[in-house]
């Protein structure tokens, strides 16, 4: 236990400013975002509800970008023991199970992940008091929206899709972080062992996640049924996530105690 | 020394970061989410003693696409009750538009009555998916209503809406054909069994609508069927009469109750000279009160005044309790004419007839009466001997949602009832 701690903690220590820094870039990305969007509001003004000012300021398109440098930081990470050092080598030889080596780096990606959403969701509060304390200031009550915040966090389909209700959902949500960060992990320790599965579990990844976001979000509606909602659907398109993650885990670990990334 | 500072805490930097994270999730969800009751929901009296309120409790619902918070409206202890339930994922359906002569929704189905031309009468059951009407089942039924053929324009105008011939009470669906006085034959009443569909349906009473001998003459017309508890009132309109006849569920009559004179625009309009006679609409609501056996019938006139006629369910069978006009005073105040998902209620008790609906706020009065974009307000009206003798509000924040209509106009923004929140289930109880 001692061992994975200590492990954990160097993997971790080597993303964590860039974590952190991103996480402080995504909450001030949110305040200017969405005070940009409201620069001209005033008691003539049309005002839109904060799900729409949230959704249309880019924000969702922001979050997806973060998503993608915390991907890439890991990957990035995960490549440099490769490069000049050679780290590799030396992590391969520690006295240590293999597992506790492949453990370690899946939990730091995942705490980095786990902050990023913190962001998140800290920076959609911020940005919604701030939009609430700039119209309380012209406004005698006429576009205050009684209870706001919470509407906008059921309404707004962004955040119902990153912390949902119910059980189906809540599981459709975490089961697509779960199979990003162990399919991320799984696809570079595979491009380093020239094993082909990981790019086969491409479309195995991505179409069952295409499936349940769209079907969450209604996307296809109004060209009639293609994808309605049905909870089970969801449930088995997670199960699917889940079970892939499973592979990738096992595979990685087989990888990993082959040596064959070395 | 800062080197060394940030190495000794590099080596315990995860897991308080992955405390710190979760705690902060936690914590703002556990927030957010537990605010979802803090909505407003006030009452405010605005006119007469509220003591006509005691005993009297108001139940309904406030609903979107995304949460439903049911409320109990407890006006004489000036407490109102709520509990918010948020939906897994969007219920559109659930707030599924319903025109009048549409799919008329009946608990968990809606129905829809057919028919065709050498077929005859269909009940059609079915569900709304995605917006689209998928049938399920389908009964047909053998009546033997045939129009009369008018000699002027051999074109009979159907003013009722056949939808008001379903009613459910005790969990069964009872049919009768509405009609107009321009159709004759043998109606009937009939019990739609859509799990046994192979067994022909048969009424459980039959009546014929002629009642004259005259070929062309006017027959009588059938406005509807309604229930209270276990009794069906059926609603007809023979001369210048309107007829509730009572009966159990077995065909046995439950008394019968007749007001007079009572003129419907398109069906008896012409029996009467007097232009001061209200003529009254053939589309009526009914309003059934479980708990007391009292069915309150609310009729609509051209004189701008609804007519509300209530019965109760005895053990001698269907009674006359009571006949109150109410006149529609405030040009500002416009109810929708509608009444689709309980925008409101009407029942009677101790005397006292009791109102409860949503009206439409206007700046002026050319605003249109059926933009939904207009704020809503919640109001209860009583009367006592066609007098009002009390007004109160249940005042919240529905009318929030519409933020980005203000300050301007109520046209020209796309209205989708799935984004704003609406009155449902309005009851008396």
């Amino acid at each position: 236990m001692r061992q994975f701690y200590r492990l954990m903690n160097a993997q971790f220590s080597e993303l964590v400013i860039s974590v952190l820094s991103l996480c402080v870039t995504l909450i001030a990305a949110s305040w200017l975002l969405v005070l940009y969007k409201i620069k001209d509001y005033n008691q003539y003004a049309v005002h839109e509800r904060f799900e729409d000012i949230y959704a249309t300021s880019g924000l969702p398109i922001v979050f997806l970008i973060c998503v993608l440098a915390v991907i890439a930081l890991f990957v990035k990470s995960f490549y440099s023991s490769y490069w000049g050092s050679k780290s590799i080598y030396t992590l391969m030889t520690l006295p240590v199970k293999r597992e506790l080596v492949y453990l370690s780096k899946l939990c730091s990606f995942a705490i980095s992940m786990l902050m990023l959403l913190c962001a998140q969701l800290l920076g959609f509060i911020l940005a919604y008091n701030y939009m609430a304390f700039k119209i309380a200031s012209y406004s005698n009550g006429e576009f205050e929206v009684t209870n706001g915040l919470f509407l906008a966090f059921i309404r707004s389909d962004f955040m119902r899709l990153l912390w949902p209700y119910g059980f189906a959902n809540v599981l459709s949500t975490v089961s697509i972080f779960i199979v990003i960060i162990t399919w991320v992990y799984h696809l570079v320790l595979c491009e380093r062992s020239q094993r082909r599965l990981g790019a086969i579990l491409i479309t195995a990844v991505f179409w069952p996640i295409y499936l349940v976001v769209t079907m969450r979000l209604d996307a296809f509606n109004s060209y009639g049924a293609f994808n309605s909602y049905d909870s089970s659907k969801v449930i088995l398109y997670s199960a699917i996530l889940l079970v892939i993650s499973v592979i990738c885990v096992w595979h990685s670990i087989v990888l990993l105690r082959k040596g064959a990334t070395t | 020394m800062k080197r060394l500072r940030w190495s000794a805490l590099k080596r315990h930097i995860a897991l308080p970061l992955a405390i710190v994270a979760a705690v902060l999730v936690i914590a703002a969800l556990v927030q957010v989410r537990g605010m979802k009751d803090q909505g407003t929901y006030e009452i405010a009296h605005l006119y007469g003693d509220p003591s006509v309120m005691k005993g009297i409790n108001i139940s309904g619902a406030i609903q979107d696409a995304n949460h439903r918070t049911s409320f109990m409206w407890r006006h004489d202890q000036n407490q109102v009750d709520t509990k918010t339930e948020v939906f897994d994922n969007q219920q559109k359906d659930r707030v599924y538009r319903y025109f009048r002569g549409m799919f008329h929704p009946i608990n968990d189905y809606y129905y829809y009555v057919n028919e065709f031309k050498d077929l005859g009468f269909f009940v059609d059951r079915g569900t709304i998916i995605d917006g689209n009407w998928k049938g399920l089942d389908s009964i047909n039924l053998d009546i033997t209503v045939k129009p009369l053929v008018k000699k002027d324009n051999n074109v009979v105008r159907l003013y009722v809406d056949r939808n008001n011939g379903l009613t459910e009470t005790k969990g069964d669906i009872y049919f009768t054909l509405a009609s107009t006085s321009e159709y004759k034959g043998i109606n009937g009443i009939y019990k739609l069994n859509f799990d046994q569909r192979e067994e022909e349906t048969a009424p459980i009473m039959t009546f014929s609508l002629d009642n004259t001998t005259e070929e062309d003459g006017a027959r009588t017309a059938v406005l509807g069927l309604e229930s209270v508890n276990d009794a069906l009132a059926l609603l007809l309109v023979k001369d210048d009469k309107l007829v509730i006849e009572g009966y159990r569920t077995d065909g046995a009559k439950l008394g019968e109750v007749v007001v007079a004179p009572f003129l419907f625009q398109h069906i008896n309009a012409e029996l009467a000279d007097d232009a001061s006679l209200a003529r009254y609409e053939v589309t009526y609501e009914a309003y059934s009160q479980e708990e007391t056996g009292v069915l309150s019938l609310s009729f609509n006139s051209n004189q701008s005044h609804r007519t509300i006629v209530t019965l109760q369910r005895s053990e001698e069978g269907l009674q006359l309790v009571d006949i109150t006009e109410i006149d529609k005073e405030d040009e500002l105040l416009r109810e929708r004419s509608y009444n689709e998902f309980g925008e409101r209620f009407i029942t009677y008790r101790d005397g006292r007839l009791y109102y409860v609906g949503v009206f439409h706020e206007f700046l002026d009065k050319e605003g249109n009466a059926l933009d939904p974009m207009s704020p809503i307000r919640i109001l209860l009206h009583v009367y006592e001997q066609g007098n009002i003798v009390y007004t109160g509000e249940l005042i919240t924040d529905i009318n929030d949602d519409l933020l980005r209509v203000s300050p301007y106009d109520l046209s020209n923004y796309n209205y989708d009832r799935a984004e704003y929140r609406n009155v449902y289930d309005l009851y008396i109880h």
